[in-house]
């Protein structure tokens, strides 16, 4: 069977999501009246990236996941045309999480606020999602290849890259995680 | 120690600086809405800076606008 339809749909599926988080790196801008008692508070620019960061990202890592458990580790190790647009979708995963520290960069830039000291404090806690999300990983990688790769002796060079992989790709989405933690919380 | 919360009576005063909006004061005082929102709340104590910087917004001290319950 032809692996080129699940690339395609994996890739149509990155690039629809890659639309979406351009199109979030906008902020709309909040509407002038003040909020009625009961409604929701709005959602902060960067509340707002997090949220289309963490869904494209997503998107780009379970595109790559279900290419590589469609095709087996084996085809995806060996067949360019199966290895290189995964490859793809894990950069992708990784260059969309950094959508939030893009929007607190461009805020000194900017004429209105885009980033106040509330959503730098949230920022600035963020990283210990991502230090706590990898260690849990790290823990169930080394777990799982130890019981799988026991009698054998050694693990497979491409489970060892999978690991390399998954493990950035879990430390990226922690991070608009992390931020949407602090902003429920606060 | 007491447990500690920070009331302000920066609703009031929007109301009373003609109905001023949150947008307003978030740009007058240098933060997002979004921040304005959650203060009028309770639900975030700002930094001594951001306290003065809306103080100053309503013409009025920091003590006018923040109030600590212990």
């Amino acid at each position: 069977m032809s692996v080129f339809p699940s690339i395609a749909l994996a890739i149509l599926i990155a690039l629809a999501a890659l639309a979406f988080a351009l199109r979030a790196a906008v902020p709309a801008r909040p509407a002038e009246d003040a909020l009625q008692s009961g409604e929701p508070v709005p959602l902060a620019p960067l509340q707002r990236v997090s949220w289309w960061t963490l869904a494209a990202g997503l998107a780009f890592a379970v595109a790559a996941t279900v290419v590589i458990a469609g095709k087996g580790v084996e085809t995806w190790w060996t067949v360019d045309a199966v290895r290189l647009p995964v490859t793809g979708l894990m950069l992708a995963a990784l260059l969309a999480s950094l959508a939030p520290m893009t929007l607190a960069r461009r805020n000194a830039a900017s004429r209105g606020v885009l980033v106040d000291e509330r959503d730098l404090e949230i920022l600035r806690r963020a990283p210990s999602v991502q230090g706590a999300a990898t260690l849990v990983r790290l823990a169930l990688w080394t777990v799982v290849l130890m019981e799988s790769f026991h009698a054998a002796g050694s693990v497979p060079v491409p489970f060892l890259v999978l690991v390399n992989w998954s493990c950035l790709v879990v430390y990226a989405l922690a991070l608009p995680v992390g931020i949407l933690i602090g902003y429920w919380r606060r | 120690m007491p447990r500690a919360e920070v009331h302000n009576q920066i609703r009031r005063l929007r109301f009373e600086h003609g109905e001023m909006t949150q947008q307003a004061l978030a740009e007058r005082a240098g933060c997002t809405r979004q921040t304005i929102v959650v203060l009028e709340q309770s639900r975030y104590v700002p930094s001594l800076l951001l306290a003065m910087r809306i103080a100053k917004v309503f013409g009025v001290t920091v003590e006018e606008v923040f109030q600590l319950h212990e």
